[in-house]
């Protein structure tokens, strides 16, 4: 472990975690008391981390807030008014249960549409079988309503909560209108290699092996983008139109992997495909039409 | 509503509220989002809270609820947007333990809000020291070894931001 490293693994210590019996970390500890550089780093970090640790324990809720969360509660219990009354003292508008769907306004410049107008789908799954493309297969097309169901309705909050359908929906959204602005890239280059480790290196989730009908497609570069909280990968390819990749760690969309894969969108001018490998969720767009992605995967 | 008669309920609302407010109010900056989204992870927790049946992991999924809530409602508006290529200092700049005695806790939160934002959550929830290392990890779905890269990277803007200011 080179001393980058070494700070870097220190820089994340708690007070608390220096009584640990983690091997790792009483090796660091090891590395410290052996080096008086290090030591005193590392003795400023910790005077620094507790001193802002400090300054957020200040922040203090308007009083009250307790009351009236539980209040809220009595009220939901009783059935006699919206559980989701702002908390705040102010009236700000609020997100209820039942704005969770997001509906795509004439104004959105992308709209999930469907694939087949009477799915009513902005999603369809395809099962791949051996005599026919598996995005003509009539045979999912029963399956729509129900996926469809699934994306907008599914809000599991059993043991780990889970983001709501409509925000793949937006997702969606927001990778049409990034790919069809053309947007430029943090590197171009056509080495894998090099996109993987730029990715990697800037925290971003980085490509596994892409599947054998992409994988030819030469690479022209790749961003990193940020998404809500999260980081998003773009890899482009060169198939006589730029065809972007989007990667996205699946905990970003935790339920997308019990889907049948693949997933794909049709959002006006452009086609998603979606794949689920690993831990990572790809999210091929291109322009053009659904059967344009026959024999990518 | 919740039946699970391990948990009272008013006694979560005493235990959890103030540092769930506070990590809402480091996301959001802002008093009112903060208090509408501490009221509604309760209200989520009422209505799912059933399904928790390890009434220790009850604090990480209330966490967690309120980082999927703020989620959620930023990602209506969100747009996607280019991380412009930096360069990670290899440590941050040594700060004057002045500058941080100086700050409130507002204060303290505007510089939080100068770091990139994949740095700044797993930032803030190290400290406000209410979930460990894994539960971080778990809240952000984000492998453990990344929250760790991510903290000490948000460390160095951090310790940039105060300096600038």
């Amino acid at each position: 472990m080179d001393n980058k490293k070494i700070k870097e693994r220190l820089a994340a210590l708690r007070p608390e975690d220096l009584h640990s019996e983690d091997p790792e970390i009483e090796e660091l500890l090891m590395l410290v008391e052996e080096d008086l550089e290090l030591a005193e780093w590392f003795a400023q970090e910790q005077v620094f981390d507790q001193a802002f640790a400090d300054k957020l324990q200040q922040i203090e809720p308007p009083a009250g807030l307790d009351e009236r969360i539980i209040a809220a509660m009595e009220q939901a219990k009783a059935g006699q008014a919206s559980p989701e009354t702002p908390a705040a003292e102010v009236e700000v508008p609020t997100e209820t249960a039942d704005e969770k769907i997001t509906p795509f306004t004439p104004e959105a410049p992308i709209k999930p549409a469907v694939v087949a107008e009477e799915q009513g789908s902005a999603a369809v799954p395809f099962h791949p079988t051996a005599k026919r493309s598996w995005w003509q297969s009539p045979s999912l097309m029963s399956a729509a309503a129900a996926i469809v169901l699934v994306l907008t309705v599914s809000m599991v909050m059993f043991n780990g909560p889970e983001l709501s359908a409509d925000s793949l929906e937006d997702f969606y959204s927001e990778i049409g209108k990034h790919h069809l602005s053309n947007a430029p890239l943090n590197i171009e280059t056509s080495d894998l290699g090099v996109i993987r480790d730029y990715l990697s290196s800037h925290g971003a989730p980085s490509p596994g092996k892409f599947p054998a009908n992409i994988d030819p497609l030469p690479e022209v570069g790749c961003a990193v983008m940020h998404w809500g909280g999260e980081l998003i990968s773009v890899v482009r390819m060169d198939d006589h139109e730029n065809v972007d990749v989007y990667i996205a760690r699946a905990g970003l969309f935790p339920d997308f992997s019990n889907k049948p894969q693949p997933q794909t969108a049709n959002l006006d001018q452009i086609v998603v495909l979606a794949w689920y490998d690993g831990d990572l969720i790809y999210f091929l767009v291109r322009t053009g039409e659904i059967n344009e992605l026959e024999g990518l995967l | 509503m919740s039946e699970n008669p391990d948990i009272d309920f008013r006694q979560l609302v005493a235990d959890y509220y103030q540092p769930l407010y506070r990590f809402a109010y480091s996301l959001s900056k802002n008093e009112d989002e903060a208090c509408d989204l501490t009221q509604q992870t309760f209200l989520v927790y009422a209505e799912k809270g059933d399904s928790l049946r390890d009434a220790g992991k009850v604090k990480s999924w209330l966490f967690t609820t309120l980082y999927r809530e703020f989620l959620r409602i930023r990602r209506r508006g969100a747009n996607m947007s280019v991380q412009e290529p930096e360069i990670i200092e290899a440590e941050a700049p040594p700060v004057d333990p002045g500058i941080v005695t100086k700050l409130d806790g507002r204060s303290a939160v505007e510089a939080l809000e100068k770091v990139e934002e994949s740095y700044r959550e797993p930032l803030i929830l190290f400290y406000l020291k209410d979930l460990s290392y894994k539960e971080i990890a778990e809240a952000l779905s984000i492998p453990i070894g990344t929250v760790m890269s991510r903290l000490s990277r948000g460390k160095i803007q951090l310790k940039k931001a105060l300096l600038s200011s």
